[in-house]
């Protein structure tokens, strides 16, 4: 008897998953087979000119919490749109609490919309590209509905959007350096006769008058790990093959002719980092806590715990402003403690927009985003807001904030997707902090003598093949590799001869290998 | 007799006085957590990251309350919300668990095993987030329905093991009592069992309000129309859009904006004691069913 | 003859299993219909082929865990941690539970009772911030206490042989409020005759406590019990990720299978992977539970889950 009940619950249970697979089997199907049939349709009727004759209504997909005038900026852009292109456009946003959890199921559960803020890296692109959920732009496809966009974004960018060969977003053209300067004080440079810092050994000069004089201050902001970028990486010309796990694998961006790729764990340079690090730890040069700390790169400094920070040259003089304005005596300003090596501008993948695979209208999309990118009017809008009301422009290139614009601020409602720089207004200061002036200096002289100009520098790496590797090389990272970074390892070749070991139990040479051929191919391509 | 009587006091006086050390000791090492983040709320976050928490605050400041009640009327809303959710998700989830709980544990009940393993087997295996959020958003289409914040905090199989426990507990007399008096199922439930019960039900109310009163993370999901945001959601999104925008920043190496300068540590301290503060009285109500009370004696005179 | 009894029986339980009907149509479409999805772990997938047309991948999504050397490490620990929360939870809150049944001070009783109940609304991540602000290195509390009294300072967050009692006092002190009412509403269920009786019999109050109440609380330890074994290979992750964070160092002693999956996947954030890991937990729990379940049964068979 018992036996019986147990078989009917279980056919019971077996129908009902076989009719739940069935069905969650069909849905998606009818989900894409749609828009793809319409997608052909509208081809065939384009393969002479573009036929905008039919309203739709775009659906846009952008990062961040919005902002209370989003709405009413939009309206106007669809007027726009409406007239230009017979389209009009919402947006909902993603915000930066949940976009990680909500990006990945927007495309899971088919959800209907048709444009995407993306990045390389830190936004879902390479994820979401090599899962099929976004349209791929082929050149055909840009050069007939984004011909304005193909006269601005640079050939480069399209190479470091490509995954697998292929495009699949419309990356933003913007001018930045992710080069790390180090913020320091330059009331305690004075103090301690220290006139200039431009060399790793003038900073721990400047770091061992603090750690012996300064009871209150530690030299560098909590995270010691923030070094390794100045001191591993850009004070020797390397770079990060983009796209790798983590900061392991890597080029000599000051040698176009080196195409060769290294492990810089078994480099000698690396050991002879990890000593330094660990000298520099033992004196105290950074918290013990390290690893654990709460504090963000910059409390520290601003709050006058920390001597110095490390970060992007933007950031560091956000932050020198903010104390000058505080404590004007602290004298806040940046330093550059390699100042002659080349170095390559910010991936132009650092942001974008990509297309639903599954929209109902890729072509509009793609000129929706088309004028978005390069119609000056409609770049003011999303960028700025509405003139007069948000901002006020100052000539061509420049603008004020006006009282609402907290209603609408400036460059933060998510349009960086598609920064173009040619278009960029700057905010017009009277009188501008002296850093910013070193800012902009050092930008310039970045720009015209100390640019990289690497074949690598537009090269993505794809870990399809070697997922597995990878995602056990990033939790060895954390474990091995970190602190031996900041310096808290009691024995450090001996910590070394770990690192590598597990490493290379873990693949790290298996994607390597894979790394240097996905190169080596791509070299072969662009000749 | 004397002797007796002084004996008994010695051994309730030995253990009156553990009881209080250790339930004392171990209500201060509750307390005082708290009262470090209730004073760090009302600190200066300056103060608060360069010399952190204390018992008392730093430099007492009201900025944190005033960023969590910017907008007064989202959050008041949230609070509603919040509320009615609760109320009704805890009636709804109260019935389905303790009629449940009934039924599984009937001992003449002969296939109780066997449905206590199809609620119990749900606990091992799961299919993920993927699946359960095309469900609920493709074929029960409830995007930005209130439904989306009942339903998946229904019906917990962890509170209806220990309700079936408890009821378990009740000895069977009482039902075999109501069975010859010619009560039938239900009747025996209704009104047998559940009055035998309010311990329990008190327990696995205040856990089911707890679940919903805290719940975020299907607001999170399901819920894009900002009026109907629960308060913990709400409140979580204030503060992680503050961390993760500057986290970002860091990774993109983009530029630093206007976020960077609102208080986050006293944010985060100010939204758990706005979040705690009325939940907090949700308790003692529940209390009122912690009392010693079941008799056999009684029923079965 | 056999269907006729089925039915029979049907009919005899007709009001009890009509009662049960929403609770078992809830399950079925909120728990059983989605598990369709553990079918990821062996698939590579992709969001224009869906859940079930992706391409298999066998076992390839495995790969990650037990290729990394770690597998065995990380599941050590998870269940010597849950092992360990196990006992010491269920002794503390017991002992919490009889003495709030049977000290006198009414007010007292009250006010303790809620305010264990506070560390449960206290998030992780604020538990870390204060956790930090006691044990750090250079401004922690406990540190400026040794300091002031001329002791060595401890590197607690240096040290792993440290955390596994730190994240067991924290794992207590988070559950004890939550936990003890249970056992303290079991108590209220108690006959109070057997009580009266007792104090007739002249038993004093440790007796009482020792041959009435824990005896009768054993089922609801028991079952409690056997829950968490349900979930022995299961890490609370916010817990671990949040007290621990990224600190390497520590991860000898504090790395379980849940804070594992997250690092290696936090980049790919692959669902099939995750699916794979998540797979590997389950069928292990359900083996550990199908078997202590049927030994639980084999001693009394009231004590069992199903």
């Amino acid at each position: 008897m018992g036996k019986r009940i147990a078989v009917l619950l279980l056919t019971l249970l077996v129908t009902v998953l076989m009719i739940s697979a069935c069905t969650v089997r069909e849905r998606p199907a009818d989900g894409n087979a749609q828009p793809t049939q319409s997608q052909q349709k509208d081809q065939d009727s384009q393969t002479t000119g573009i036929d905008t004759s039919k309203s739709v209504s775009l659906k846009m997909y952008l990062l961040g919490d919005g902002a209370a005038d989003v709405d009413l900026v939009y309206g106007e852009i669809s007027k726009i749109l409406k007239e230009k292109i017979n389209a009009t456009i919402t947006v909902d946003f993603l915000s930066w609490a949940d976009h990680d959890t909500r990006y990945p199921l927007l495309f899971s559960s088919g959800e209907d919309f048709d444009l995407i803020f993306t990045a390389a890296g830190w936004g879902h692109y390479e994820q979401t590209a090599t899962k099929k959920g976004f349209y791929e732009l082929t050149e055909d496809f840009l050069n007939t509905y984004a011909p304005d966009i193909m006269k601005v974004v640079p050939e480069i960018a399209w190479d470091q959007a490509k995954i697998n060969g292929k495009v699949y977003m419309v990356p933003n053209y913007s001018i930045e350096y992710g080069y790390d300067v180090i913020g320091v004080r330059g009331d305690l440079m004075e103090k301690y006769g220290i006139e200039k810092i431009e060399s790793k050994e003038d900073l721990e000069a400047y770091y061992d008058a603090i750690v012996k004089n300064e009871t209150d201050i530690t030299p560098l902001a909590t995270q010691g790990i923030g070094l390794q970028y100045p001191y591993l990486f850009q004070s020797r010309g390397w770079q990060v093959v983009r796209g790798t796990p983590l900061p392991l694998i890597l080029y000599e961006t000051a040698n176009p002719d080196n195409t060769t790729l290294v492990s810089v764990i078994e480099t000698p340079e690396f050991r002879e980092y990890a000593h330094k690090m660990k000298e520099m730890a033992d004196k105290g040069y950074w918290s013990r806590d390290s690893l654990t700390s709460n504090d963000t790169r910059s409390d520290p400094w601003v709050l006058g715990k920390a001597a110095s920070m490390v970060w992007n040259v933007n950031n560091v003089s956000y932050y020198a402003q903010q104390i000058n304005k505080e404590h004007p005596e602290w004298k806040a300003t940046f330093v550059d403690i390699a100042p002659n090596v080349k170095r390559p501008v910010n991936p132009y993948t650092n942001n974008g927009v990509a297309i639903n695979a599954i929209s109902r209208n890729p072509e509009r999309a793609m000129m929706a985003l088309n004028l978005f990118m390069t119609d000056k009017q409609v770049y003011d809008l999303a960028a700025y807001g509405i003139e007069g009301v948000h901002y006020k422009a100052v000539g061509d290139d420049m603008y004020t904030p006006l009282d609402d614009a907290g209603r609408f601020p400036a460059e933060t409602v998510c349009n960086w997707g598609w920064n173009n720089e040619n278009l960029k207004r700057k905010l017009y200061v009277e009188n501008p902090d002296p850093v910013v002036i070193k800012v902009q200096e050092a930008i310039e002289k970045w720009k015209n003598e100390l640019t990289s100009n690497h074949p690598l520098d537009a090269f993505s790496f794809t870990e399809d093949n070697v997922k597995n590797e990878v995602a056990v090389i990033s939790t060895l990272t954390t474990q091995y590799f970190d602190p031996i970074c900041v310096g808290i390892v009691e024995d450090v070749d001996k910590a070394i001869d770990e690192l590598i070991a597990k490493m290379k139990e873990a693949g790290i040479d298996k994607v390597l290998q894979e790394a240097q051929r996905q190169v080596d191919q791509y070299l072969a391509s662009k000749r | 007799m004397a002797m007796k009587k002084k004996k008994r006091r010695t051994d309730i006086l030995i253990f009156n006085i553990t009881g209080y050390i250790v339930t004392g000791l171990v209500a201060l090492l509750c307390l005082v957590p708290f009262v470090m983040i209730l004073s760090a709320s009302f600190s200066e976050e300056k103060l608060i990251l360069k010399e952190g928490f204390s018992l008392l605050p730093r430099n007492f400041s009201l900025e944190a309350y005033r960023t969590v009640f910017e907008k007064p009327e989202i959050i008041g809303r949230a609070y509603l919300v919040t509320t009615v959710i609760t109320i009704i998700g805890t009636i709804l989830g109260l019935t389905l668990t303790s009629m449940t709980g009934y039924v599984l544990q009937r001992k003449d009940f002969e296939w109780r095993n066997r449905f206590s393993f199809f609620f119990y087997f749900t606990t091992l295996f799961s299919g993920g987030i993927v699946p359960y959020y095309i469900l609920m958003v493709r074929y029960l289409r409830l995007k930005d329905s209130y439904l989306a914040l009942i339903l998946p905090l229904l019906f917990n199989v962890f509170n209806l093991i220990v309700m079936k426990n408890y009821m378990n507990g009740i000895p069977v007399a009482f039902t075999e009592a109501a069975i010859i008096d010619g009560c039938g199922d239900f009747s025996i439930y209704y009104r047998i069992i559940l009055p035998l019960s309010k311990p329990v039900l008190a327990t696995i109310g205040l856990f089911i309000t707890l679940a919903y009163w805290n719940d975020w993370y299907n607001s999170m999901l399901y819920i894009n129309d900002d009026s109907k945001y629960t308060l913990q959601y709400f409140l979580y999104m204030r503060i992680n859009n503050i961390e993760a925008y500057k986290k970002i920043i860091a990774q993109s190496g983009g530029m630093a904006g206007s976020f960077i300068e609102l208080p986050t540590q006293t944010l985060r301290m100010a939204l758990t004691v706005v979040v705690t503060g009325p939940i907090i009285f949700a308790y003692p109500f529940a209390q009122k069913y912690f009392v010693k009370g079941i008799t056999i004696g009684a029923i079965k005179g | 003859m056999r269907s006729k009894g089925f039915l029979f029986k049907v009919r005899k339980y007709r009001v009890l299993l009509l009662m049960l009907t929403p609770a078992v149509l809830y399950t079925l479409i909120f728990s059983y219909l989605p598990m369709a999805g553990i079918v990821l772990a062996f698939k590579n997938y992709n969001y224009a082929d869906g859940i079930f047309r992706s391409p298999w991948s066998g076992f390839e999504n495995f790969r990650f865990f037990f290729s990394s050397g770690q597998a065995f490490k990380v599941t050590r620990n998870t269940i010597l941690y849950n092992l360990a929360f196990m006992l010491v939870n269920t002794v503390l809150q017991l002992a919490v539970a009889i003495f709030l049944s049977e000290i006198r001070g009414r007010r007292f009783k009250k006010i303790t009772q809620s305010v264990m109940f506070l560390p449960y609304f206290i998030s992780w991540v604020i538990v870390s911030v204060i956790a930090f602000n006691f044990l750090s290195h250079d401004y922690g509390i406990i540190n400026s206490f040794l300091q002031s009294i001329g002791q060595n300072k401890i590197d607690f967050y240096g040290t792993p042989k440290y955390w596994v009692g730190i994240l067991i006092f924290f794992n207590a002190w988070k559950a004890v409020g939550y936990g003890s009412v249970i056992y303290l509403s079991a108590i209220m269920g108690i006959d109070t005759e057997m009580y009266e009786s007792a104090e007739i019999d002249g038993a004093n109050i440790f007796q009482r406590i020792l041959y009435i109440t824990i005896p009768s609380l054993t089922p609801t330890i028991i079952i409690l019990l056997l829950l968490a074994v349900g979930q022995i290979f299961r890490g609370n992750f916010d817990m671990f990720y949040q007290l621990v964070g990224t600190n390497g160092i520590l991860f000898d002693t504090t790395d379980v299978i849940d804070t594992f999956t997250f690092r290696a996947l936090i980049r790919s954030n692959d669902v099939g992977m995750a699916a794979a890991s998540g797979l590997y937990q389950s069928v292990f729990c359900f083996i550990t539970i199908v078997t202590t379940n049927y030994l639980v049964k084999r001693v009394d068979k009231d004590y069992s889950l199903f």
